[in-house]
């Protein structure tokens, strides 16, 4: 099974952090989302039904908020053809 | 028996074995005698095991007893290196006997004047033990002479090699005999090694030969001529300069304080020492008695050179920021603040654009900053955004960066680490050193070389790091105050480009990944906002530096 993988990490001040969350809505609204790096690319398309949580943590001075979406893609199922070739017999 | 007196004697039998080697190979050398080939190639294992004795030997004796003395310390380390050298000697006379059988023009080889280059060996071979017995400098140098006379040898040899070579008769001959004088040679750098490994045990420095020469010189040429037997030498060996920094002194045990003569000696490429010199000359007349006095330069040859300069005592501020004494921290800034901001930046500001290259110096690095580190972003998109790569940012920011050229200039120091600036708390003087980088630039660089300075500092717990997170602040509100003082609009925008550069260049002293990840994330962020400021085209003037990029 191929795994592929994108990570971005920086530091934002709240209004970049915004703009950032944003784009990520736009990418939903159109149902899927493009990450690339360089020559690598993720392509995720969202489905309607998702797991969706949200975790917050606080230890002394140090927070963490994660919001996390995850889902399956849908399988492709394959057509059954039924249908028997025709045998012509003389 | 003592371990001491078991070493002692085992490097005794070592170096009686490997002078029976390099005599037995010359004799062979003269005889073609088998009988010489065989009890060469038969000492060999011996020998590697008196090597691997006095090793063991050397190792537990620096390792078991933790009260020993440094000198006992320094004496085994030195030991050590000697009988590594004294087996690399007897493996280079197995490689001479092995290359014999090549030799297919003996006649030829006769004609060769090994015998001078093997009397030296031996004859430096000798002194070995009278030298580290007796702790005797000049016998240590005489070994490590002996190379010098060897090489030289080895060039005459060479040179009447290469020639024979040209005329193209018995040429396996003549290129087995440059191999056996290329393992003579090699002796020559072992026999250096363990004069320099003498050296160390007496002086308890490790100083490479040529600057202790350099050294005999400008203390030579100074007025502080102390003998070499009462010479005490301290090297740091922290520096990247690239120069060999000691400090010397004539401090035999039993001196009472006060009397001790002290200097700072440097040794290294000519460009850099001269470079100090002349910086320290011009510091000497803007604000005098704040940078070293320069006591001797001497010039070694076209391309090394020493300086004698003054030594200051105190602490630098790295160790005062690091150290408890909050106090002393704090009147170590309050006299560096009034330093630079009453003395040194007004008596030296000279009004007129001054281009700045802080992105400039990142793009040169970038290379080396990604040989130790591969945090450094990529070109990335996420959605519908352009996430720029690192080179992209500096890039963008180097073109921004033209727009906004320093108002003034002020002599710099260049070199701004915690660790360049002395405090001497007795005196509540303020002292510069190592200033080889000074020259009249835009001050806002002296700044931020400070600041990262104390934030890559590897101390992550309080209180300590509440301590520098409060010394960075105090030192940032006075470069503020200076600059509104100083009516200075775009020093945000500046200081902002500055301290992204120091950020990425510091990574490269870093190995802790976690930090150094923090600290690339912290100036593509600054490098990021100057970006988006600019495309937003907003008025400059109303930039304003992200001051929380300053603490952990």
């Amino acid at each position: 099974m191929s795994k592929q993988k994108f990570t971005y990490d920086s530091i934002q001040d709240v209004n970049s952090v915004k703009r950032y969350l944003k784009s990520l809505i736009r990418s939903i609204d159109e149902g899927k989302i493009t990450l690339t790096s360089e020559d690598d690319s993720i392509d995720l398309k969202i489905r309607n039904l998702l797991h969706f949580s949200i975790e917050a943590r606080k230890k002394g001075r140090k927070n963490r908020l994660t919001l996390e979406m995850r889902w399956t893609d849908k399988k492709e199922f394959p057509i059954e053809d039924d249908s028997k070739p025709v045998k012509i017999s003389s | 028996m003592a371990i001491e007196s078991k070493v002692s004697e085992n490097i005794h039998f070592l170096l009686m074995e490997v002078m029976g080697q390099v005599a037995t190979t010359e004799s062979y050398l003269r005889t073609f005698d088998q009988t010489h080939c065989l009890q060469v190639l038969g000492r060999e294992g011996y020998i590697e095991n008196l090597k691997v004795t006095v090793e063991n030997d050397c190792f537990s004796l620096i390792l078991t007893q933790p009260d020993r003395g440094q000198q006992e310390v320094n004496w085994a380390r030195a030991v050590h290196t000697i009988s590594t050298n004294l087996k690399r000697i007897a493996s280079f006379s197995v490689n001479i006997v092995r290359q014999v059988e090549y030799l297919f023009n003996r006649t030829l080889w006769l004609t060769f004047d090994a015998h001078s280059m093997f009397a030296i060996i031996e004859n430096c071979l000798e002194q070995v033990i009278p030298a580290l017995d007796d702790k005797d400098i000049g016998l240590a140098l005489s070994i490590c002479h002996c190379e010098y006379e060897i090489d030289r040898l080895y060039l005459e040899n060479f040179t009447r090699i290469m020639e024979e070579l040209r005329k193209g008769d018995s040429i396996e001959s003549y290129v087995t005999i440059l191999f056996i004088f290329r393992y003579l040679e090699r002796i020559g750098d072992s026999l250096l090694n363990i004069g320099e490994a003498i050296l160390f045990a007496i002086l308890g420095e490790k100083i490479r030969i040529r600057h202790f020469e350099a050294l005999q010189q400008t203390l030579a040429k100074s007025n502080m001529d102390i003998p070499l037997d009462h010479l005490s030498l301290r090297s740091y060996w922290g520096t990247r300069s690239g120069c060999n920094i000691s400090r010397v002194a004539n401090e035999p045990a039993g001196v009472p304080a006060g009397t001790v003569r002290e200097a700072i000696f440097k040794a290294g490429s000519l460009n850099k020492i001269e470079r100090e010199k002349e910086n320290l000359t011009t510091w000497q007349r803007l604000v005098p008695g704040l940078a070293p006095k320069v006591l001797t330069f001497y010039q070694e040859d076209e391309n090394t050179g020493a300086l004698l300069v003054e030594f200051f005592p105190g602490n630098n501020l790295q160790e005062i920021v690091l150290g408890d004494n909050i106090q002393m921290a704090r009147n170590a800034l309050k006299r560096l603040h009034h330093l630079l901001g009453s003395k040194i930046w007004p008596l030296t500001k000279k009004v007129g654009a001054m281009e700045t290259s802080y992105m400039a110096q990142v793009l040169a690095r970038l290379d080396s900053i990604l040989q130790v580190h591969s945090y450094l972003r990529r070109q990335q998109t996420l959605g519908d955004l352009e996430v720029d790569s690192t080179s992209t940012l500096v890039e963008k920011c180097l073109r921004i960066e033209r727009l906004f050229p320093a108002p003034f200039s002020v002599f710099i120091h260049g070199d701004f680490n915690a660790n360049n600036i002395i405090y001497n708390e007795q005196l509540d003087s303020i002292h510069f050193i190592d200033v080889n980088r000074s020259a009249p630039a835009d001050y806002v660089q002296d700044v931020s070389v400070y600041l990262i300075s104390n934030f890559r500092l590897p101390v992550f717990e309080s209180p300590i790091r509440e301590q520098i997170n409060l010394l960075i602040r105090d030192f940032y509100g006075f470069a503020r105050g200076f600059a509104r003082e100083q009516n200075d609009v775009t020093f945000d925008v500046r200081l902002t480009l500055a301290l992204a550069r120091s950020f990425y260049t510091s990574t490269r002293f870093q190995l802790n990944t976690d930090f150094v990840k923090e600290m690339v994330l912290r100036a593509n962020f600054l490098l990021e906002k100057v970006i988006t400021f600019d495309e937003e085209q907003q008025n400059w003037q109303e930039f304003s530096f992200p001051e929380e990029v300053l603490y952990l």
